[in-house]
């Protein structure tokens, strides 16, 4: 226990995403380790300003890289204010939007509302010509790239030789339950439930799932977990959450994967069922899917 | 006042990535040094950190807080998550609170500087109203992240006045930041167009 559970032993938001559920207190709290970082209090009185240690640039290029490339994957997740609803086709992984957004929101204005309303109304139509204007012009000039996860995953098995894949075999969960009893479909299990792929250069991948059940998201969500050598076995790597639609449970469906960390030799894949908005640590009570990596 | 880089990246300017990781890189590497220490779980640690304040620069108001301060309250919970996932309490080199002011005084010299905010002013002159035992228990919680009862077994207080010097701490240097967030507010809203006085940058 930190003794945040003591300060807030009541306070659900310790328990959930960073931002949700952010509170009055905990923005004190900040601005009171702020001060301590600084020196203390008679530090910060003499001249509001802190002086840290930079990021070594090893690290600082690492993490540029990192979001860089979690941005590129996540194009219709990002922090921009405009992607929320801009899914590709497929269903994608989303971001780990735990239980507090919605609270968090009410809190804050809405996220156009940053932008002065008059500025937008003024700007508004040469902004759309404009951007209309460019996309024809993209269009024109780019050949189409691939948008749909199935595409991606097709275009990084065609970069990538070297890709690791790993054939989904079932646990016990009634959410694989259907599929791996069928018992009119002679095929191996990799190509009856799906696979993994996943590049180690790139750290992306997409899973492959055939049969898995769809799910309420506001009862449940898969989360993907991904056991890697190099860390410790409890703490698998956060691989997101992800759904899977009434329309797409009998088909074939594609998810990108959205590590949270960068995995060095990923052993096992796993999907757990957990609350909407996934969990820190998963008590892998339910199982559907477990892909060895050979 | 510093350009908001989290409303650039949350307009879709991925330019600001690169811009948050230098301006608030070494004040996330402090913060996660002095919770987890040094190694590669550290750094994985600054890394989340940075995809999270991606992922809400959406939702960063600068009228509810100013970007520092919630660059840290990010970072904070994101450590704290990481503390209780390894299940791993502080150490015990790190309750003496010598270690992170080791870090900070090394830093000194070749340090970058950060300019802290009014957010940060109002809680240094908060706390330099308290007390010496109440400053210091204040910084046993929320800096070196003690429960309750360690801070009592530290400082030989009784539990029921560690518990009261936090909640009262804390609660009044949250009235005190909220009075000043509604203040803001109300001035930034009587103040009419014809009014406004621009500042020369």
């Amino acid at each position: 226990m930190t003794g945040n559970d003591d300060l807030f032993p009541d306070d659900p938001a310790w328990d959930g995403d960073p931002v949700g559920g952010l509170t009055d207190l905990e923005k004190a709290a900040a601005a009171c380790e702020l001060v301590f970082v600084a020196g203390g209090p008679a530090e910060v009185a003499e001249g509001c300003s802190l002086v840290v240690e930079p990021l070594p640039a090893v690290v600082a290029e690492r993490i540029r890289n990192a979001v860089a490339g979690h941005m590129e994957r996540n194009p219709a997740t990002a922090g921009g204010r405009s992607a929320a609803h801009s899914t590709p086709v497929g269903p994608t992984i989303a971001p780990p939007s735990r239980h507090g957004h919605d609270s968090f929101a009410s809190m804050l204005v809405p996220a156009a509302g940053l932008v002065p309303a008059s500025r937008l109304m003024h700007f508004s139509g040469w902004c759309a010509a404009l951007g209309l204007g460019l996309a024809l012009v993209w269009q024109l000039q780019n050949p189409p790239v691939a948008v749909t996860p199935t595409d991606r995953r097709q275009q990084l098995l065609a970069e990538d030789p070297a890709a690791l894949s790993a054939a989904w075999t079932a646990g016990k969960d009634a959410a694989i339950a259907a599929a791996a009893a069928r018992t009119d479909d002679a095929r191996p299990d990799n190509a009856r439930l799906g696979d993994v792929v996943w590049s180690q250069s790139r750290q992306q991948g997409f899973m492959r799932f055939r049969g898995l059940a769809a799910n309420d998201p506001t009862v449940e969500q898969y989360q993907l977990w991904i056991f890697d050598a190099d860390r410790d076995e409890a703490y698998p790597v956060d691989g997101g959450v992800f759904d899977v639609a009434a329309s797409d449970a009998d088909g074939e469906i594609v998810v990108a994967i959205d590590a949270r960390l960068p995995v060095g030799k990923p052993t096992l894949f796993a999907i757990t069922v957990e609350r909407p908005g996934g969990v820190v640590v998963s008590s892998r009570e339910r199982l559907p899917l477990l892909a060895q990596v050979p | 006042m510093q350009e908001l880089l989290l409303t650039r990246i949350a307009d879709g300017d991925g330019s600001a990535v690169p811009d948050c990781v230098s301006r608030y890189g070494g004040l996330v590497w402090a913060l996660a040094r002095r919770r987890l220490g040094n190694g590669a779980d550290t750094e994985d640690a600054v890394q989340e950190v940075f995809i999270d304040l991606w992922r809400s620069a959406a939702r960063f108001d600068p009228q509810v807080a100013e970007e520092i301060t919630f660059v840290a309250m990010i970072a904070r919970r994101r450590l704290i998550d990481r503390v209780r996932r390894r299940g791993r309490l502080p150490t015990a080199a790190s309750l003496d609170g010598t270690d992170g002011a080791e870090v900070a005084d090394r830093a000194a010299p070749v340090g970058m500087r950060l300019e802290l905010g009014e957010e940060a002013r109002i809680a240094a002159e908060q706390l330099g109203q308290l007390d010496l035992d109440e400053q210091r228990v204040l910084r046993l919680s929320i800096y070196d992240g003690l429960s309750h009862s360690a801070i009592a077994e530290q400082t030989s207080l009784p539990l029921g006045t560690v518990k009261s010097h936090i909640r009262r701490g804390l609660d009044t240097l949250r009235r005190r930041l909220s009075r000043r967030t509604r203040d803001d507010r109300e001035t930034k809203s009587s103040e009419s167009p014809a009014t406004a006085r621009r500042v020369p940058r």
